[in-house]
């Protein structure tokens, strides 16, 4: 893993090359994200660049294969596109996760931000509470997780919302009747403030024993 | 051997072994095979399957001839060809003892796979490389033409094999099994050292490697050699490699897996992020496991199911695991019935910390005694049907789910007649009680007097005791903890005291109530309703009181306040040895 730390070492020419076009490909109604806060730019970059070059330099090219209309963002007609996604339960929510709210587009930048969630976490992290937490920690891939079933953004999972998940991922497969049990049985194992929902704190509880980190990496982000 | 026997004792000739042993073998093999995990580490698997005994022939022959060459050894004459012969014998690692072992000590998943996958694919690429070397040894000079030669038979026969059945693997002997750095960095989990020790340490030999030497033709000059030091390795790998195997790995260590039942929880929750990071890798343009996983799910679903099994419906494993659980909590809560108690486990169930709106789906099971008995018989022979079968001694036995299911939904409408929610939200919380109907507290209807150890006092109902308990027996399994088995909506059962008696567990232990019981099995039929009925006489007996009239629940809501008040203690009662007494003063 080569991390590039910009306020030590300086870039190498070829990926700022890469930025520039990336940057200048956008539209000039959306200001570009990475150099956008120049205090939180440096910070920004590390954590981009803690997917190596060569890595990047692949989402780049995917990002353009995906960005069929050459504007440099991608837009959720983009993302149908794919195929794989259409015919996943929960693609749309996949999708969903790279545009935060308010949003219509995908910059590259968000793209391989979203994108680093899935990198393998590295075992050698110095433990300084003055680092932020790497994008692809465990409770930020919990947090993904939890993004997926949180529809409404109220920061639980209600009862409605893992019924919609249930329902989706068991497709044809179970009675109405079966999902409310299966429901009911969820929420009664994870919930214990009693709020008939699953915070975020209760489902990183439930899910304790579970080795996130193998579930939730691409291999090839390593 | 020769000079006693004309020939060999027992008829075991190659055909004999390729023909009709080496198959079933690789059947039996076939057939219990985990198949996600294998798939999942299907590369690591083929690494070590085809270059890791390639590499061990080669390089065990090689060594071996090298050895051969010093004078005191005496044993100049065996030629390359016939070294190389004799590697490809010893490769030949037996899977059964290994995989026996690994099983016994619950070695977790990947170390399980990687040893069986490999056993899976070794046994007949043994033979392929021991049929090449055979014929090469035959020859007396070895020609450039007919190594290569040998090298394109070597590849006939290796595709042909995996025509029929994907019989491919080759095996990575014992001592070049150094993986960590040439395979780790491909694997998503990389194997820790101690899991590489026990990959290495776990070559053992055994019958495939006999009948190969057993086979050798005659015209191999130190064929005898050949079987005694093949004997000898077998009879030093299986005996006291396989007999220090067990403490070792146990010494070191080894990552163990999980055998407790996941909550449902998990169960779900590891679906979405499969189907997340399925979805991101389609996103990202790559394939990885999972994507051949799903491919291979999909035609299964579509044409080998509907082809190969009887009952095509594919069962989602989420909704298998549930049922699993469900089940897993009816026997508990039987078990630690007596035969005489048919009452409702709605009412022992455990602590629900949810007020729960909608209406309550599970049912106690109306006719117990008889799912008692088969579910006892049945229980720990239940496995999800999509889920492989890691064991291949436990099969699935789909009957007594069903027979459940349907007894509980036929006793589900019969109580949806029977009920009446005048508060449903209320039902959840106020089952916890038993003894008391709602709206009322401990302190006011028993004599303070009558329980000299605690603050506030009650009955403790023996029978509820021992299920509570026995149910909390295992802690570390959080679903059965909560219990679907809900009673219907009507109040009074909703007043039902589980809740003080889990409290009350540790410091009452000992306290019998025997009314309780005889009241019990006088209301053996009976909903839950008149149990409760019977079980306010017993208060009423016991402490006194004169409360049982009230049928209807004052202030529900008062009982509403308090689950709240414990829940997260109510997760692990029996850990919770000093909330006694429990907050009900605050609710009056």
């Amino acid at each position: 893993m080569r991390c590039f730390d910009v306020t030590r070492r300086s870039v190498p020419a070829s990926l700022m090359k890469l930025y520039k076009s990336v940057i200048l490909n956008k539209q000039i109604h959306q200001p570009p994200m990475l150099i956008e806060h120049k205090h939180t730019h440096a910070v920004n970059i590390l954590q981009l660049f803690t997917i190596s070059t060569a890595h990047i330099i692949r989402l780049h090219d995917r990002f353009k294969e995906l960005d069929t209309e050459r504007r440099g963002y991608l837009c959720p007609q983009d993302f149908g596109a794919i195929k794989g996604l259409a015919i996943n339960p929960i693609g749309d929510r996949i999708i969903g996760a790279f545009f935060s709210p308010g949003r219509e587009t995908v910059d590259f930048y968000t793209f391989v931000k979203i994108l680093a969630h899935f990198r393998p976490a590295d075992n050698i992290r110095p433990k300084e509470s003055s680092s932020p937490e790497p994008i692809n920690s465990r409770t930020n891939k919990l947090k993904f997780v939890f993004q997926m079933y949180d529809l409404d953004k109220d920061g639980k999972i209600s009862r409605i919302d893992l019924l919609k998940a249930l329902r989706g991922m068991l497709e044809m497969q179970v009675t109405e009747e079966q999902l409310d049990s299966i429901v009911d049985r969820t929420i009664q194992e994870a919930d214990l403030d009693g709020d008939d929902a699953i915070s975020f704190e209760e489902f990183r509880k439930s899910l304790e024993k579970v080795n996130i980190d193998h579930k939730m990496s691409i291999r090839f982000l390593r | 051997m020769h000079s006693v026997h004309e020939e060999p004792p027992a008829v075991l000739t190659s055909n004999m072994f390729f023909l009709y042993m080496l198959p079933l073998i690789v059947l039996d093999s076939g057939y219990f095979m985990p198949t996600r995990p294998f798939f999942e580490n299907f590369g690591t698997v083929l690494w070590f399957a085809v270059v890791g005994t390639l590499w061990n022939s080669i390089g065990i022959g090689i060594s071996l001839f090298g050895i051969c060459q010093i004078e005191a050894f005496g044993v100049q004459d065996i030629n390359l060809q016939e070294n190389l012969l004799f590697a490809s014998i010893i490769s030949a690692v037996e899977p059964v003892a290994v995989l026996t072992v690994f099983e016994d000590i619950s070695v977790h998943e990947q170390l399980h796979i990687v040893v069986f996958g490999e056993s899976l694919f070794n046994d007949a690429v043994t033979v392929v490389l021991y049929n090449l070397f055979n014929h090469v040894a035959e020859l007396h000079v070895v020609e450039a033409g007919d190594v290569f030669l040998g090298i394109a038979r070597f590849f006939v026969v290796g595709l042909g094999g995996m025509m029929f059945g994907l019989l491919f693997g080759f095996v990575a002997a014992f001592t070049t099994r150094f993986t960590g750095k040439i395979i780790n960095p491909f694997r998503t989990i990389p194997f820790n050292f101690k899991d590489q020790f026990g990959l290495a340490y776990c070559g053992l030999r055994g019958a495939v490697s006999f009948a190969l030497a057993y086979t050798l033709p005659d015209s191999i000059g130190p064929k005898k050699l050949f079987i005694t030091s093949t004997i000898v390795i077998i009879i030093f790998t299986v005996f006291i490699q396989g007999i220090t195997i067990r403490p070792l790995l146990k010494l070191m260590n080894v990552r163990k897996t999980n055998r407790n039942l996941e909550t449902i929880n998990v169960g779900i929750h590891k679906r979405l992020m499969e189907h997340t990071v399925a979805g991101i890798e389609d996103l990202c343009g790559q394939w990885s496991h999972y994507y051949w996983k799903d491919k291979f799910m999909k035609f299964n679903n579509r044409f080998i199911r509907k082809i190969l099994i009887r009952d095509d419906r594919p069962e989602s494993s989420i909704v298998a695991l549930y049922k699993k659980l469900e089940l897993q909590n009816t026997m508990e809560i039987l078990d630690s019935m007596t035969g005489d108690i048919s009452a409702t486990p709605s009412l022992i169930s455990l602590p629900d910390e949810r007020k729960n709106a909608s209406k309550t789906r599970k049912v106690l099971p109306s006719d117990v005694r008889n799912m008692h008995e088969l579910l006892s018989k049945n229980m720990y022979k239940i496995r999800q049907r999509t889920v492989s079968y890691t064991n291949k001694h436990s099969l699935p036995n789909d009957v007594t789910a069903k027979e459940i299911l349907i007894r509980r939904h036929t006793s589900l409408r019969r109580s949806l007649r029977a009920g009446s929610f005048h508060r449903p939200h209320v039902s959840k919380a106020s089952q916890k009680f038993l003894s008391l109907p709602v709206g009322q507290s401990l302190n006011s209807r028993l004599p303070p007097g009558r329980f000299s150890h605690a603050g506030d006092g009650c009955i403790e109902p023996e029978i509820h005791l021992s299920s509570v308990s026995s149910m909390f027996r295992h802690p570390q399994r959080s679903s059965s903890r909560t219990i679907p088995l809900r009673p219907l909506g009507s109040p009074e059962e909703v007043s039902s005291s589980v809740k003080v008696v889990d409290e009350e567990n540790e410091k009452h232990r000992g306290f019998r109530s025997s009314h309780l019981r005889s009241s019990f099995t006088s209301s053996a039929h009976q909903p839950s309703r008149s149990l409760y009925r019977s079980t306010r006489n017993i208060i009423n007996e016991d402490g006194g009181s004169e409360h049982e009239e009230q049928e209807s629940p004052p202030d529900p809501h008062a009982w509403v306040q308090d689950p709240q008040n414990n829940n997260s203690d109510m997760q692990f009662p029996l850990l919770r040895r000093s909330q006694w007494p429990p907050q009900k003063p605050q609710d009056e």
